[in-house]
């Protein structure tokens, strides 16, 4: 079954077009970053979800039931930390937790889960006197109870320090082992490559692209750069470039000293190792300059705009 | 909820009804966490506060001024009664509602505005269910300081020695928790329909003010409008006029209560039992129910009120509330020193008490007794058309708040 299906989605407010026909599936258990500038739409999407907003046109489809129709139902099996939430102020953390584990029928312990998001010390404080990171992190825990089947998470690391950030995407990792899909937004994309399966990229209303992180970068024109040590560079440089050229794709960029920056997919690099060794020359290093993902979106969304 | 509860006794059957609520209404955790919310607040016990001073204030002022309230008979009912009637039902229907509004105005608003509507609705709660929570909640948190009021003023009353029939205040703080819980869920209504705060307390206050002091002019000018424009009949012009002003909520409550009050009286019409022991013509009294609606017409103090031209005050005692218009003439004749009294079904002549000196007639009339109020004008249909006012205004509220994006 898959956790989210999105036919078709189109939502319009009186004068913005918000998403603009977005199809997207997400299977069960993969890990999904739905990733895109301020303003892409990707709130809007993760609202028509949860029901907070209604679509224009298209259907939403959540484990396999209609978002609008059955918003009820949805909601007794996916954890969800919004976007602009807010907590109750007068109540404390404990009791914020044994209402939603009263609301889903579960029995999870609140104790164990704030001690999951390290709030366990400010359990019985009122929720009113929180710090932002701290609300950030009780919803969070509200979102674990019961042991949901899919996380919707929408930006779940802004607002938090680096250390909270790292502490977010373990938790996501422990949910995923356990075996829940987790979708979650982000447009900090350096938090992202580190945990996804898969990523979206949404831009302007669309999906503009949808793949492995992997997959992405490769789609990006320029790939990775593999840069190699020679032992006798004075040499080899000319037999390097000839293999390197023999093969159908990746090419020389550049030459360093005793080094030789090869540009080429990331699944290629085996590939033009091998060649490179076939050919006689003696490799004493070699390593790989990831373009990141920052420099991924802000090529393909350049791409976009350009286009 | 925590450890600590298990040692209360009857905490265990406390939980079990807790657990059973849970099971049998998905709305109930969001009214249980809204009043949970809500008990902690400081603004709920200066709400109690203020509804024991509002109640005990206006008894212990007279109590400083007058002395008391003079003699009573020993069951109370004169004193609770007047208490009631000239005190408590002004205070009730005038400040009331300003309170209600002030507890329900913001319940959806604020979730709205603040986010934290949204951790409600990502549970496993349909929109309906967050409104009839929020709904109920508040008329518990309503509820709960009204009853601490006028629990404290009944142990006040007590203390003072002002004699106090239980029964008859008991009946008053249960129409007047209706009337609560009724504001209550149409401020709350009208929160669910409104996106801010500032919004819902404008249509609120524009309700209330209307409703306080705009609905007896609205009944009267459309019993008009159908009597002089549409040509309907005397009857049904009537109908129509007692029918509107017993749906507005405030009227609604301020019958049921008079209707009550007079529920607990010998004599509603004393003018008339004075005139029956006198002539003894066989002329019975209007029931309460009847009483308490044919009083909303002005004729209140005086039954021979020149408010209503005969002709509508005859419709209204007849074909309204069922009772029969009797015609009195009395005639004095000083030839024979007699007085004659007739009515449409009766004559009796007595000799005068005193020398007759003129002969004079002179012609008066009187609402009595006949067969029932038909029970749609009946106290029950009254208490529905009150709780009518949450049905229609949840069912309003609903349909906006089904539709709108957050």
């Amino acid at each position: 079954m898959t956790a989210i299906e999105l036919d078709g989605l189109r939502k319009e407010y009186a004068d913005v077009v918000a998403l603009d026909g977005v199809d997207l599936t997400v299977e069960e258990g993969e890990v999904f970053g739905f990733l895109g500038p301020n303003g892409a739409g990707k709130s809007t999407t993760i609202n028509i979800l949860l029901d907070f907003v209604r679509p224009t046109a298209g259907s939403a489809k959540v484990l396999g039931r209609d978002a609008q129709k059955r918003s009820a139902d949805i909601g007794e099996r996916i954890g969800v930390l919004p976007e602009g939430y807010d907590v109750y102020e007068r109540l404390s953390a404990r009791e914020h937790l044994e209402f939603v584990i009263e609301s889903k029928n579960a029995d999870s312990d609140p104790v164990e889960l704030l001690e999951r998001v390290g709030l366990e010390d400010a359990i019985d404080r009122r929720a009113g006197g929180y710090s932002k990171g701290m609300k950030q992190r009780l919803v969070l825990a509200m979102a674990l109870v019961g042991e949901p089947d899919l996380l919707i998470l929408d930006e779940p690391t802004t607002g938090l320090d680096p250390n909270g950030a790292r502490e977010m995407r373990e938790l996501i990792r422990e949910e995923s082992e356990r075996g829940a899909t987790i979708f979650f937004s982000s447009h900090i994309l350096s938090q992202v490559d580190a945990v996804c399966d898969t990523v979206g990229i949404l831009q302007d209303g669309r999906l503009i692209a949808k793949d492995s992180v992997e997959g992405l970068r490769d789609a990006v024109q320029g790939g990775v750069t593999l840069w190699v040590t020679l032992a006798d560079p004075a040499g080899d440089v000319e037999t390097v470039r000839e293999a390197v050229d023999s093969l159908d794709g990746p090419s020389v960029t550049q030459t360093d000293g005793d080094r030789v920056a090869i540009n080429c997919k990331s699944t290629e690099k085996m590939t033009v190792l091998n060649a490179i060794e076939d050919a006689g020359v003696t490799v004493e290093n070699f390593e790989t300059e990831d373009q990141s993902l920052e420099e991924l979106f802000t090529a393909y969304t350049e791409q976009e705009v350009e286009a | 909820m925590s450890g600590t509860d298990g040692s209360k006794p009857g905490s265990a059957q406390l939980r079990a009804a807790d657990r059973a609520l849970q099971g049998q209404f998905n709305w109930y955790p969001v009214a249980k966490k809204d009043f949970k919310d809500a008990i902690r607040s400081r603004g709920l016990w200066v709400l109690a506060a203020i509804f024991t001073i509002l109640f005990i204030a206006p008894v212990a002022i007279r109590i400083v001024d007058t002395g008391g309230f003079g003699p009573s008979p020993p069951d109370g009912g004169l004193a609770t009664r007047f208490i009631i009637e000239s005190i408590y039902l002004d205070l009730v229907t005038i400040v009331l509602p300003i309170i209600t509004i002030f507890v329900g105005a913001a319940a959806l608003t604020k979730e709205k505005t603040s986010g934290s509507l949204k951790l409600l609705l990502s549970l496993p709660f349909s929109r309906r269910s967050v409104l009839v929570g929020k709904v109920l909640g508040r008329c518990a948190v309503v509820a709960v300081p009204f009853f601490i009021a006028s629990s404290v003023t009944a142990v006040f009353m007590w203390a003072s020695d002002i004699p106090l029939n239980l029964e008859m205040y008991v009946f008053f703080m249960f129409y007047t928790l209706l009337f609560v819980v009724v504001m209550v869920a149409i401020a709350v209504s009208i929160s669910g329909a409104v996106s801010t705060t500032l919004r819902s307390l404008i249509v609120n206050a524009i309700f209330y003010i209307y409703i306080s002091f705009g609905w007896n002019s609205l009944a009267n000018e459309v019993g008009r409008f159908m009597f002089n424009e549409i040509g309907v009949s005397r009857s049904l012009r009537w109908h129509s006029v007692l029918f509107i002003k017993l749906a507005s909520p405030i009227q609604a409550y301020k019958t049921l209560v008079n209707s009550m009050l007079a529920s607990f009286s010998d004599s509603v019409q004393p003018q008339l039992q004075r005139f029956e022991n006198q002539w003894d013509l066989g002329l019975s009294q209007l029931s309460a129910q009847q009483y308490s609606r044919y009083n909303l017409f002005d004729v209140q103090g005086s039954l021979f009120s020149p408010a209503l031209p005969v002709a509508d005050k005859r419709t209204l005692c007849e074909n309204v509330i069922g009772a029969t218009y009797q015609n009195v003439t009395v005639m004095t004749n000083n030839q024979t020193n007699t007085v004659t009294v007739s009515t449409d079904t009766k004559t009796r002549t007595l000799d005068a008490a005193q020398n007759v000196t003129a002969n004079q007639t002179q012609m008066s009339s009187f609402c009595t007794g006949g067969s029932d109020l038909p029970f749609y004008l009946s106290d029950p249909a009254v208490a529905v058309f009150m709780l009518g006012w949450v049905g229609l205004t949840a069912a309003v509220s609903y349909y906006t708040f089904d539709l709108i994006d957050l």
